[in-house]
């Protein structure tokens, strides 16, 4: 301490005097009381709407949504849609020749480098269902449901390589620290769940996605919107369970004593993060009941089991999707699957399209179909979205990073166009939205951007995707950003 | 000298009003020169409100002893000239014509009034020393009261009728016997099946950037755009709108012509008529130019198809939300849910509401009954699934007629319990899967005209009764079920 600022401490010392003490400090206790009484009617709101959303004054969507809940099956690595959708005979003609200069002019591409040759489908297509849609034998069980569903098959994107393609498809920006769709849906609709959180995410396929939790999670919206990853082997949720020696009683009441030295925190520094946290400790003291049975799936029949093909007690994606199916019917709002593995490029057995995709397909297909019929005969797919693609699509041409004699094929990724799909509430039934051209590689009609899909699954949960915004340095954000168009033609 | 020339002056404007014909082709001078009409008009206005105030201060007041009583000689002077050249000015400016005609004659006669009346007025003024005559005052008085009334009849024949009261306030609007402001403002479609193409989409266009000078009031080139009979007619350069032709209507063809040419309309400095406005005209022409076409027969082209997206018409209001109900009762609300139903509205600004029962084993109750019978208009949706209400309980529901969702799954509810439903006009959506209705159910759902949906998995329900109400009801989606017992 230098002289001056010594001097002036022991001045300001002087006039702290026990008057001082007992006439400022004692009306500070008052108002701190005070302030603690109102504002935990205020907290218990804010904490209350802002996970339930239950009463008239939580959120409100725009207008009356056609679905209450979305479950978005991603396939992370993207699936081939030369494969399973979008048929192309005249691909099939065109097999290992060589690709024309003029489709490489001006494109870019992951690893294709030089003059390609040409990739015929390989998987046999037929049509099917009332709606004659066209599916491969990749998906034999996917076929029998073609009639629930809306393929779009002019889907693209911005982005050629997964990360920043999975962040545009789920927070609506290539790059990081934006709100997932899931956040997005909680925040504008809040849960219809007191016990478990509004935004739920299950992975299987062993890794997470290329982006990592960023897909899911909350950016700048208050953390209490993002997605909560679900296990559906060992600890359902990773830190839930009490410790040895801890008993229900006692984490009751120490979750509630951190709760009120919270709130006291709050009063004092009035940030909203605090209300987030003293609301995560109140949930999941509530999920420690709510969770187990939720993921008791050995309580399900025997032919559901059977129709999804699942297997308790290890982590698979038919496990997710029964799961997902549990969780929309306790009114959770958005459930985000992510099945990893299928990013065919051919330069090994794991991601040929020959045996790895083939083997993503049996892994997926049979739940994927299940869980459209189980929702179906339970009233519940028409009020809930199921989507389903990948974060891009596949080029027409062979990718061959290793040489002619490799015993496997695969494709490149490829922006300009893919196929996905999307059923349920307010969705068209056996529709198609959408054409590429003969061999895959340029949309024909039918365009729709991701913005364009996030835009349209806002709509149907009841937002104007333009209006949903929140305020962040400066500048109101929304998913979409500043594009995104509903996709009208597919709205049943 | 000076009450001279006012005097002549006087008298060779009356000379010129009978010789000039108004009706003959202006000259470009004569037409130069009735342009500077609007600029001169404003200073016999000012003047003459000028010299009535001051008459007024230095009659009474802290001004009585001043000698502004002197001053009011030669503004009347100045009003009095000023009166008479925007008097000859107007009647060159009425050559170009396409006036209404009556409010022109009305405003010429009273203008030719105060210009008559300000320089008899100016001579009076100069020959009385002090006092003035009550006479003079009366004159000076009519003076401004008659600027007020010319001045806003030229004010009609410039920017059109009901320009001035446009904006006003209701109550206003209401003390001169005009409707409401609601009544003319460019509504947004609130029901497709009535509104015309005409009317809620070219219409505001003409109104707002046409007709203040091809309207009613003001008929330039002698085309008016105020009826459908006159758009049809067209003016003297023959017809603007050809039905089915955009090309050859002279309308499309002015909008487009570059703003600078003398054709183009509008005349530059005016409002435009923007590129989206013109393309909708464009289309409107060649979708027939119909005044009976409905906006929802109408077959948007792709030019115009994101016109017709950003005038919002998706979410037309069918079924129960095109119902004109109340907002919830707050006391009725705060009821219901202290008794445990949870309840919201559908959206933000709908007075709908969607229920549910978050204790399963309180649903339906006595109490929520009470508060739900206040609320009966506005219950549309309703969650009841995997609770414990029975066939007693669900006969509450008979008294909700705007039920269109019901979840009723996986409860004890059986045939009579749903017989409460019994004729629910807009009721959409029926889950009953898990519980104990039979094939008799059925004949009720056959009472249900706006049903889309039953769900009937693990009930008694068998496929032959399902497959003869499918046969009988193509468009309800009637699920037995897939999962295999």
């Amino acid at each position: 301490m230098t002289g001056l600022e010594k001097e002036a401490h022991l001045e300001a010392l002087r006039f702290s005097t026990r008057r001082h003490f007992l006439k400022s400090c004692g009306a500070g206790f008052g108002a701190m009381a005070l302030g603690a009484l109102s504002s935990l009617e205020a907290t218990a709101r804010a904490g209350t709407s802002a996970l339930a959303g239950a009463s008239t004054t939580g959120p409100l969507p725009h207008f009356a949504p056609s679905a209450k809940r979305v479950i978005f099956l991603h396939m992370a690595g993207a699936p081939s849609q030369l494969e399973l959708f979008d048929y192309k005979p005249e691909l099939q003609r065109l097999h290992l020749q060589r690709c024309p200069e003029s489709l490489l002019e001006g494109k870019r591409f992951a690893f294709i480098k030089g003059v390609p040759k040409m990739l015929g489908p390989q998987a046999a297509f037929s049509q099917h269902g009332e709606s004659g849609a066209w599916v491969s034998d990749r998906m034999p069980f996917l076929a029998g449901e073609v009639d629930k569903i809306t393929f779009l098959k002019a889907m693209h994107t911005d982005e050629f390589n997964h990360a920043p393609a999975q962040l545009l498809m789920h927070t609506g920006s290539p790059r990081f620290g934006r709100p997932s769709m899931g956040s997005w849906a909680t925040y504008g609709l809040g849960s219809e769940n007191e016990s478990l959180p509004g935004f739920v995410v299950l992975l299987s396929g062993g890794v997470q996605p290329d982006a990592g939790a960023s897909v899911y999670g909350s950016g700048f919206l208050p953390t209490v919107y993002q997605g909560v990853q679900c296990r559906s082997a060992g600890d359902p949720v990773l830190y839930l369970s009490n410790p040895g020696g801890m008993s229900s009683d006692v984490r009751k009441r120490s979750i509630e004593a951190i709760n009120e030295v919270n709130r006291q925190q709050y009063e004092y520094v009035g940030d909203p993060e605090v209300l987030t946290r003293i609301a995560q400790y109140e949930m999941a003291y509530r999920m420690q009941a709510s969770v187990p049975e939720l993921m008791e799936i050995d309580s399900e029949p025997d032919y559901i089991h059977e129709m999804y093909g699942t297997e308790p007690g290890v982590t698979s994606f038919a496990n997710n999707c029964l799961l997902a199916r549990r969780l929309v019917e306790r009114g959770v709002r958005f459930v985000q699957l992510f099945h990893w593995g299928w990013d065919s490029h051919g330069a090994g057995a794991s991601e040929a399209l020959n045996i790895g995709f083939k083997e993503r397909c049996e892994e997926t297909d049979r739940a994927t179909a299940a869980l459209l019929r189980d929702l179906d005969q339970r009233g519940l797919l028409d009020e809930t979205l199921v989507v389903w693609g990948g974060e891009f699509g596949r080029t027409p041409m062979l990718e061959n990073r290793t040489g002619d004699d490799n015993p496997y094929v695969g494709r490149d990724h490829h922006s300009d166009c893919f196929t996905m799909w999307i059923a349920g509430g307010g969705i068209k039934r056996g529709y198609t939205h959408g054409e590429t051209d003969e061999i895959g590689y340029t949309r024909v009609g039918g365009s729709v951007h991701v913005h364009d899909l996030q835009a349209t699954i806002l709509h149907a949960l009841g937002f104007d995707h333009e209006r949903l915004t929140y305020s962040f340095q400066g500048r109101d954000f929304r998913l979409t950003d500043v594009s995104g168009h509903v996709v009208k033609e597919i709205l049943a | 000298m000076a009450r001279l020339s006012v005097v002549i002056g006087t008298a060779a404007m009356l000379v010129l009003l009978l010789v000039v014909d108004t009706s003959g082709r202006p000259s470009d001078i004569g037409l130069f020169f009735g342009r500077v009409h609007p600029t001169v008009v404003h200073f016999p206005i000012a003047l003459l409100i000028v010299a009535g105030l001051t008459e007024l201060l230095a009659w009474r007041g802290v001004f009585a002893e001043s000698k502004l009583a002197k001053a009011t000689a030669p503004i009347l002077f100045l009003a009095a000239w000023s009166a008479i050249v925007a008097a000859v000015a107007g009647l060159y400016l009425a050559q170009a014509g396409g006036y209404d005609a009556s409010t022109f004659a009305w405003h010429q006669r009273l203008g030719v009034v105060i210009a008559v009346l300000a320089a008899f007025a100016y001579v009076w003024r100069s020959r009385v020393e002090s006092t003035v005559s009550g006479g003079y005052l009366a004159v000076v008085g009519l003076l401004i009261v008659l600027v007020g009334i010319t001045g806003h009849l030229g004010g009609t024949l410039t920017h059109g009728e009901g320009y001035l009261t446009r904006y006003a306030p209701d109550g206003i609007r209401r003390v001169l016997g005009e409707p409401p402001k609601s009544a003319l403002s460019d509504s947004p479609i609130d029901d497709p099946s009535t509104a015309t193409v005409f009317d809620t989409m070219v219409r505001p266009v003409f109104e707002s950037k046409c007709e203040s000078c091809h309207g009613a009031a003001v008929r330039k080139g002698g085309f008016r755009l105020d009826t459908p009979e006159e758009i049809i007619d067209g003016g003297e350069d023959g017809r603007a709108v050809v039905p089915g032709r955009s090309d050859e209507s002279d309308l499309v063809r002015r909008l487009w012509l570059p703003a600078t040419d003398r054709k183009h309309m509008p005349p530059m400095h005016r409002p435009q008529v923007t590129p989206a406005e013109a393309e909708m005209i464009r289309w409107w022409i060649d979708a027939g130019a119909s005044f009976d076409l409905l906006v929802a027969d109408a077959e948007p082209d792709p030019a115009i198809s994101l016109i017709f997206e950003s005038w919002e018409m998706e979410a037309l209001p069918e079924g129960v939300f095109a119902l004109n109900v109340s907002d919830p009762d707050t006391v009725a609300l705060a009821e219901l849910q202290a008794a445990g139903m949870s309840a919201s509205l559908i959206a933000e600004g709908s007075p709908f509401l969607q229920l549910r029962c978050p204790d399963a084993d309180a649903c339906l109750t006595a109490a929520q009954v009470a508060a739900l019978d206040k609320l009966a208009d506005q219950v549309i949706w309703m969650d009841l699934g995997r609770t414990t209400v029975d066939d007693d309980a669900v006969a509450a529901l008979a008294g909700l007629p705007h039920l269109t969702r019901l979840h009723l799954e996986q409860t004890a509810v059986t045939d009579a319990g749903v017989s409460a439903l019994r004729g629910m006009q807009y009721l959409e959506y029926l889950n009953l899967y898990g519980t104990g209705v039979t094939d008799a159910t059925f004949e009720l759902l056959d009472t249900l005209p706006a049903l889309t949906a039953v769900y009937l998995w693990q009930t008694p329900v068998t496929a032959e009764a399902a497959e003869a109400f499918r046969a009988g009801h193509p468009d309800v989606h009637v699920n037995l079920g897939a999962g295999a017992e």
